[in-house]
């Protein structure tokens, strides 16, 4: 009320009237009044300013000038630009987002949930206010209350600040929100940006923690193991195992997955120890696991732990190959080279370039090959010096689907082909997934739904201008998005249309889907017919006709791909492998959404933008091949087939065809430390005959690989590597000679986690001439490889595993972190759930002063030149010029008026000059 | 206080200025005159001569009034922000301590003084920290004012080599809140701090040839060769003279000359002990590599005593020929004594024993425990038969197994340690085993080492201490003492010479050099500032409104009044 007193003689007698209407509240040292209509929030900043009313209203009287309508308006527009109005519009109520923890720490140690705590919250909603539950553990989705729960992704993760962003993404900023957490408050992701994007919109962040019990926990405490032996060297695994003591449990060694030894084991006051004996046959990275299976255990997470051992010994090649008798092995074992053939590539893990010099991929389409495994090809070659080569076929190159796949980068060839060198053109239907589960979010605040988008899009600009696109939405209908059209130069529009597919609830019918997209595809006028499938692994329903609808398909010329989100451990997986199988086209698993858009263009590429050639082409030597060997072998004269690929900037090339592309036939470069070659023409199945007979192949095979695999470990320096706890001390031993050119050469260390592939470099600490160590810190669960490099010599280790099971690990200072970003947003510990529904203050909202002043300018301007001209040069400025003739002003009229008005004897009398009417 | 605008862009409203003046070049409107006579209104003839568009601006009230206007407009819309008075510029500076800055400690004045200068103004205060990179080293100073700061950075030298910069970048976040300048100063532009702190760079590319190790044959006969690295990581080529000098005599002088990034390796010949130090001259601006001491290297002595004959017997020579200091003894005194027998027990400090009995087939492969005497050892090929009727006691440490015997016991003794091999060496391979041979090895050195004897050696700075009891005594190269704190467990970050005495006898002689050899590199080394941006963005911080609005609206009435009032009628 102090601050109506000091508005008193501005609002003068309608005090009561606008004290009713207006609530004065002191800001910032300042009395401001606002008031709220209909949501709309307005503030007057300076209502003291209303003051110079009464004084303009004063000078008014006394000076006549002012008495003019826009000399009042500048004067107004001025007071107001003072008194700052200032509105907000945010509308009645509160939205509460209510993130409940769907994290297995959660659901497997309170099997009760939050429904109760739930209800409650329902029944303090007010007429206004609006609840949105949020399921949260790896992914966040918020829960659509007419359908069960669909929250797929990883259950063994709470990342919090990832929902906290996704909130942030989705809230409608008129409208105040909350958010209130429900969980154990364990993050396992980093809350730092958190807090920032909390403040900066206002939205509190509430909590109501239930901490698990740990008095009965059941846990693998330590798992040692050396990190690195030779193949066939025994090794001791030991685990150390903590539980009440008196209690029996079960202890599962596994290695690679595979149940090796089981026994029971009583607990003693100190916990337990158990050991086992250990050997690794052939080089390469071994998973060890220990596994304690306890029933009533509490907190079931953390009763596994993992290490990886490799095996290193000489360095062998592993060749990915869709021949069991590859003639390349054949080659390169004549030579005492390792070479380990992989024909069913499914179960590759970056683990398996461990111990490997180099990677050939021969004729294996990319959906075949695990992305954890095409991701961590870039580190392999770049930092840790491998080989890759890849080896033409029609599951190769852009047919294999490599285009924009993780090694798409690698490879010295690009594989797109361009507009002007397609012949055929293709018609492509595209059916989307948009059930409920499309709607949860991913990392940077976007959704599934939002990355397919972006994928379907990225495929019709891939697509050329002669080919068809037909897109549809499906959930439990199929929804026309683009019916079937040529793309012609309608590329962005259709872009666009595809961009705006929203998730809508329910599960994906997936032969309404297939259905629709094969009726539209009928009346398409090209040979070429293409069905692509993107559906959820965990929610695709609807099988039955699918198979008969597919045959149908297949006798037509149409084949079928299945993008499938989640992995092929999900319920619906065999049935999109069966769509897949049957359309004779290709299955692409994903568990990371974040990789949709690539693989949307690694299957576009791959049906409509990739051509093996299938005629016999003639050769060309080029000077390449001096960078790989000082003798020229005699090439081939010609081949019988090649993948149409070309030529990268920087890349060389030995042989290339000699047809109208002139397109690579062998090219080869450097990446990082490592060497990449591309051989575009199969040397193996079919289109290899010429080939094949080549008398040189052996030699040029063998060549290749001594050019492309890492350098032999260098004489001189060893690394070792030792796990202690969370942490990997990595050491370097050097001799004199090796000290010395560090000078010049120093040896940087660099690492990558599984999943990011990001390369970190640390630095050394010296702990003695010739002694280099350097501790890095295993906190995560994600195996972690390494290299140190010193020049292009390099001497890789790993991967070397964390520690699984973050999300059991449950640290006291993760909670303070979250408590601390409660406090700092503006939230609180909830005990009293009504609390929840407060709506929040909101933060300052921007005034309206510049908007005044501007409008004070331009009015002022203007009032200027019409007090001078009388608004006459304004006149003349549109088009109306008068032309002034001596004594006989006249007016002069446009060129269709001037015949027929007669020139006026008098001028008007405003054009009149004063000489004028002087003379008169 | 400094005045800025928050909204410069509004700055273009100035264009007013030429608006008011045209309009004013624009002809009058008419007015209507009355007057008697026709002569006068001679004087208004000049501004309605044939009805002119354009006349010429008459100075007057009016005009002078719509322009002070038009300026108190621009200042109201580009809207005028002053640093508060009671404003704190917080700043972290993490100077980086790595040795390579020292060939720019005279520049780093120069670098904070730009800092300063591009922060002054940002706020009415200044509050600072000053913290070294290497989270080991402790806080240089904190306090309040541009001329405390200064004085605080006088001539640092920091001894760290290579370390991770990333736990004092946070601790400078913390200290200077999260509205602060976190400032890092280093000598490499492109040094990767991560977000939240700003790496201001005083580095350039510098000539620099140092010396990037030594290494000391074995003294046979009192004669040693000392092979000297010399190189020169840097862009030009470079000449220098190597001079060694051991015991205050010169010894040597050899001339270097390197081509840019190139490296050249130096023998000098030595003879006798004592301490050395080699010089390159003349000096550069980076001292650090361009000093090296050392002391000719002088193992501890170990006797081995052998007792038992044939291959064995060999074997062990054999094993104690690549032991540095190592001599075969004949009884009397002996530190390690080999034997082949049942019994188990010695008085030497290390006992190296076969112990073989009842043997067991070797159906089983060799298991190694996890022990760094077997670390890295392949034990594939050792073919023994196990002594079948051996029980560990419970002291025992089992290095390797074969099935479930033991078959090589670490046993530690009151008085030593006792290695025990429990097979036959002479049935099977083990004397031909590889393995066998560097652990044997392994057990010989880790014995020398803990004897108390005297020896030489050369370390680097910062190194593990490891010292005999004794009077510890460290000087560095200038003859300086420097105490040597054994709790703190290193030797110092400074290049000298460490002596330990006990008894007036010499129980250890050390030679300690800088390690940090990539340090002197340069190549790379950028400069770099403070960016405008970063500038703008903490000024903004402490910015506050113009709280003259109300003065400045108000003018700009009165102005507006004033020129209605003195101008002619306006439309109605």
């Amino acid at each position: 009320m102090e601050c109506w007193s000091l508005l008193q003689p501005v609002v003068g007698k309608r005090a009561s009237r606008v004290k009713r209407r207006w609530q004065a509240t002191p800001l910032q040292g300042r009395c401001t009044v606002m008031r709220s209509v209909k949501g709309v929030q307005y503030m007057i900043e300076h209502p003291e300013a209303f003051w110079a009313i009464p004084v303009l209203v004063a000078a008014g009287m006394w000076m006549p000038e002012l008495r003019r309508f826009l000399r009042i308006l500048i004067l107004l527009c001025l007071v107001l630009a003072w008194a700052n109005p200032v509105f907000e519009r945010l509308q009645p109520g509160v939205d509460l987002w209510v993130l409940v923890d769907k994290s297995n720490s959660v659901t497997l140690t309170q099997p009760e949930g939050y429904e109760e705590t739930e209800r409650l919250l329902k029944e303090g909603q007010g007429p206004h206010d609006r609840l949105f539950l949020v399921d949260m553990a790896g992914e966040s989705l918020v829960r659509d209350p007419e359908s069960p729960l669909v929250l797929t992704g990883d259950r063994e993760a709470t990342r919090i600040g990832h929902a906290i962003q996704m909130v942030l993404s989705q809230r409608d900023p008129k409208r105040a929100s909350r958010i209130l957490l429900l969980g154990d408050g364990f993050a396992t992701d980093v809350l730092d940006y958190s807090a920032e994007r909390l403040l900066t919109s206002g939205v509190p962040l509430d909590v109501r923690l239930n901490r698990p019990d740990l008095l009965r926990d059941v846990r693998v405490e330590e798992l040692r193991s050396p990190i690195r032996v030779r193949p066939g060297e025994p090794f001791v695994v030991d685990a150390e195992l903590t539980g009440p003591a008196g209690e029996t449990v079960s202890v599962l060694f596994l290695r690679d997955g595979q149940e090796v030894n089981r026994q029971d084991v009583t607990f003693t006051d100190r916990g337990a120890e158990v050991r086992w004996a250990m050997e690794v046959a052939r080089p390469g990275a071994t998973l060890l696991e220990v596994q304690v299976e306890q029933a009533s255990d509490p907190i079931p997470g953390n009763n596994r732990r993992q290490v990886w051992v490799q095996a290193s010994g000489g360095s062998r090649l592993l060749l990915i190959s869709a021949f069991p008798d590859d003639p390349i092995a054949r080659f390169l074992r004549r030579e005492v080279v390792q070479v380990d053939i992989v024909n069913d590539p499914s179960n590759l893990t970056p683990g398996a370039l461990a111990g490997t010099a180099s990677v050939w991929i021969h004729n294996v389409h990319a959906a075949a090959v695990p992305r954890p495994f095409l991701d961590a090809l870039d580190f392999f070659v770049r930092e840790q010096g491998g080989g890759l080569v890849m080896v033409g076929g029609k599951s190769s190159f852009g047919s294999g689907g490599y285009h924009e796949s993780p090694i798409d980068e690698l490879l010295p060839v690009s594989m797109e082909l361009k507009e002007e060198d397609r012949k055929l053109s293709i018609a492509i239907a595209i059916v989307m997934d948009r059930s409920g589960s499309m709607a949860a979010g991913v990392a940077g605040g976007r959704t599934k739904m939002d990355l397919a988008n972006a994928g379907a899009a990225q495929a019709i600009e891939l697509m050329g201008e002669s080919d068809s696109i037909t897109v549809f939405a499906v959930d439990t209908q199929p929804h026309t998005i683009v019916p079937l059209s040529r793309i012609g130069g309608q590329k962005r529009r259709l872009a666009g249309l595809v961009r705006r597919i929203q998730s809508a609830g329910g599960g994906i019918y997936v032969f309404n889907g297939l259905e629709a997209a094969w009726n539209e595809l009928k009346n398409s006028t090209q040979d070429q017919r293409h069905i692509i499938l993107f559906s959820d692994a965990a929610d695709s329903e609807q099988p039955e006709g699918v198979s008969r609808l597919i045959k149908e398909m297949r006798a037509n010329n149409t084949t079928v791909s299945v993008i499938a989100l989640g992995s092929d451990k999900d319920p619906d997986a065999p049935f999109l492998e069966q769509i897949a199988e049957e359309g004779e086209g290709r299955l692409f698993f994903n568990a990371d959404a974040s990789t949709l858009p690539s693989v949307f263009a690694q299957e576009t590429v791959s049906v409509s933008r990739s051509a093996f050639l299938e005629d016999p082409v003639g050769t060309q030597a080029e000077v390449g091949w001096r960078e790989l060997a000082a003798t020229f072998p005699t090439w081939p004269t010609q081949v019988d087939g090649y993948n149409l690929s070309y030529l990268r900037e920087e890349a060389s090339q030995s042989l290339r065809t000699t047809d109208e592309y002139a397109a690579p036939l062998i090219a080869h470069w450097q990446r990082g430390v490592g060497n990449v070659a591309a051989v575009s023409m199969p040397l193996g199945g079919p289109f290899s005959q010429e080939m094949r007979a080549w008398p040189e192949l052996g030699d040029f095979v063998r060549t290749l690989h001594r050019w492309v695999k890492r350098q032999d470990w260098p004489p001189g320096l060893a690394l070792r590597t030792r796990r202690e706890g969370d942490v990997l001390r990595v050491s370097l031993l050097a001799d004199e000679e090796w000290q010395t050119k560090f000078a010049l050469t120093p040896p940087v260390l660099r690492t990558a986690e599984a999943g990011t592939e990001m390369a970190r470099t640390h630095p050394w600490r010296r702990m003695e001439p010739g002694h280099l160590r350097t501790d890095l810190s295993l906190e995560g669960s994600a195996a972690v490889r390494g290299v140190v490099r010193i020049g292009r010599q390099v001497l890789p280790f790993g991967p070397v595993s964390g520690q699984p099971g973050s999300e059991w690990q449950f640290p006291r200072e993760a909670v303070e972190t979250l408590t601390a970003l409660s406090v700092a947003s503006g939230g609180s510990q909830r005990t009293n759930l009504s609390d929840a529904w407060i709506r929040p203050p909101q933060t300052a909202p921007k005034g309206t002063r510049l908007w005044w002043l501007w409008a004070c300018a331009g009015l002022f301007l203007f009032e200027a030149f019409w007090s001078r001209t009388g608004g006459k040069r304004l006149e003349i400025a549109l088009g109306k010029k008068e032309k002034f003739v001596e004594g006989k002003p006249e007016l002069k009229a446009t060129a269709q008026a001037a015949p027929k008005t007669p020139p006026s004897e008098e001028p008007p009398a405003s054009r009149r000059s004063m000489f004028d009417k002087a003379k008169r | 206080m400094g005045l800025s605008f928050a909204n410069p862009l509004a700055l273009w409203a100035l264009l007013g200025i030429p608006a008011i003046l045209l309009v004013h070049m624009l002809q009058s409107r008419n007015r209507t005159v009355h007057s008697s006579t026709l002569f006068l209104l001679d004087h208004l003839a000049e501004d309605t001569r044939r009805g002119a568009v354009v006349t010429r601006i008459r100075n007057g009230a009016q005009l002078w009034l719509q322009l002070l206007a038009v300026l108190l407009l621009t200042l109201l819309l580009s809207q005028p922000r002053r640093v508060s008075e009671h404003s704190v510029q917080s700043l972290a500076l993490v100077i980086d301590s790595s040795l390579s800055m020292q060939a720019f400690t005279e520049q780093q004045k120069g670098a904070l003084r730009e800092v300063l200068d591009a922060l002054d103004g940002t706020a009415a205060s200044l509050q600072w920290w000053v913290l070294p990179s290497d989270e080991a080293l402790p806080r240089i100073g904190a306090g309040e004012g541009r001329e405390a700061l200064e004085a605080t950075l006088g001539d640092l030298r920091f001894p760290s080599g290579g370390h991770d910069v990333s736990a004092r970048i946070r601790e400078a976040r913390l200290l200077a809140g999260a509205e602060g300048l976190v400032v890092f100063l280093t000598d490499h532009a492109e040094a990767q701090v991560g977000s939240g702190a700003e790496v201001v760079s005083l580095g350039t590319p510098l000539p620099n040839v140092g010396i990037s190790g030594i290494q000391v044959s074995e003294v046979r006969n009192g004669r040693a060769t000392l092979r000297v690295g010399v190189v020169n990581p840097s862009e030009e080529p470079g000449e220098r003279m190597l001079v060694a000098e051991v015991n205050g005599q010169e010894i040597s002088r050899s001339a270097v000359s390197l081509g840019a990034g190139a490296m050249q390796t130096v023998e000098i010949p030595l003879t006798g002990g004592g301490r050395g130090v080699l010089r390159l001259e003349p000096g550069d601006v980076y001292p650090v590599d361009d000093q090296w001491p050392f002391v000719t290297p002088q193992p501890k002595p170990l006797t081995v005593s052998v007792f038992t004959r044939g291959p064995v017997a060999d074997w062990s020579q054999r094993i104690l020929g690549a032991v540095p200091g190592g001599s075969l003894g004949t009884g009397g005194q002996m530190e390690i004594r080999v034997s082949k027998g049942r019994s188990v027990g010695s008085e030497a400090a290390g006992d190296l024993q076969f112990v073989s009995g009842e043997a067991t087939h070797p159906l089983n492969r060799v298991l190694p425990e996890a022990h760094p005497l077997v670390e890295g050892l392949n034990w594939e090929g050792l073919l023994v038969e196990p002594f079948a009727g051996f029980t560990p006691l419970p002291s025992d440490v089992v290095l390797l197994w074969m099935g479930e015997h033991p078959l090589v016991v670490l046993r530690p003794r009151n008085d030593g340690v006792s290695l025990l091999y429990l097979f036959d060496p002479e049935t099977g391979n083990a004397l031909r085993n590889g393995s066998l041979a560097l652990l044997t090895h392994r057990f010989m050195s880790g014995v020398q080492e803990g004897l108390e004897a005297p020896s030489a050696f050369n370390v680097i700075t910062g190194q593990s201490l490891e010292i005999p009891e004794g009077t510890l005594g460290f000087e560095t190269l200038e003859g300086t003492p420097v105490e040597v704190n054994r709790a703190a467990g290193k030797w110092p970050m400074v290049p000298g010479w460490g002596r330990v005495t006990r008894e007036e006898t010499v129980q250890l002689e050390v030679g300690v050099a800088n390690g940090e050899v990539e340090e002197g590199d340069f190549r790379k080394a950028r400069p770099r500032g403070l960016s405008d941006e970063v500038v703008l963005e903490q000024r903004r911080q402490h910015e506050e409104r113009d709280l003259l609005f109300p003065v400045w609206a108000g003018l700009l009435g009165l102005a507006l009044l004033g020129s209605w009032k003195t101008g002619q009628e306006g439309p109605k």
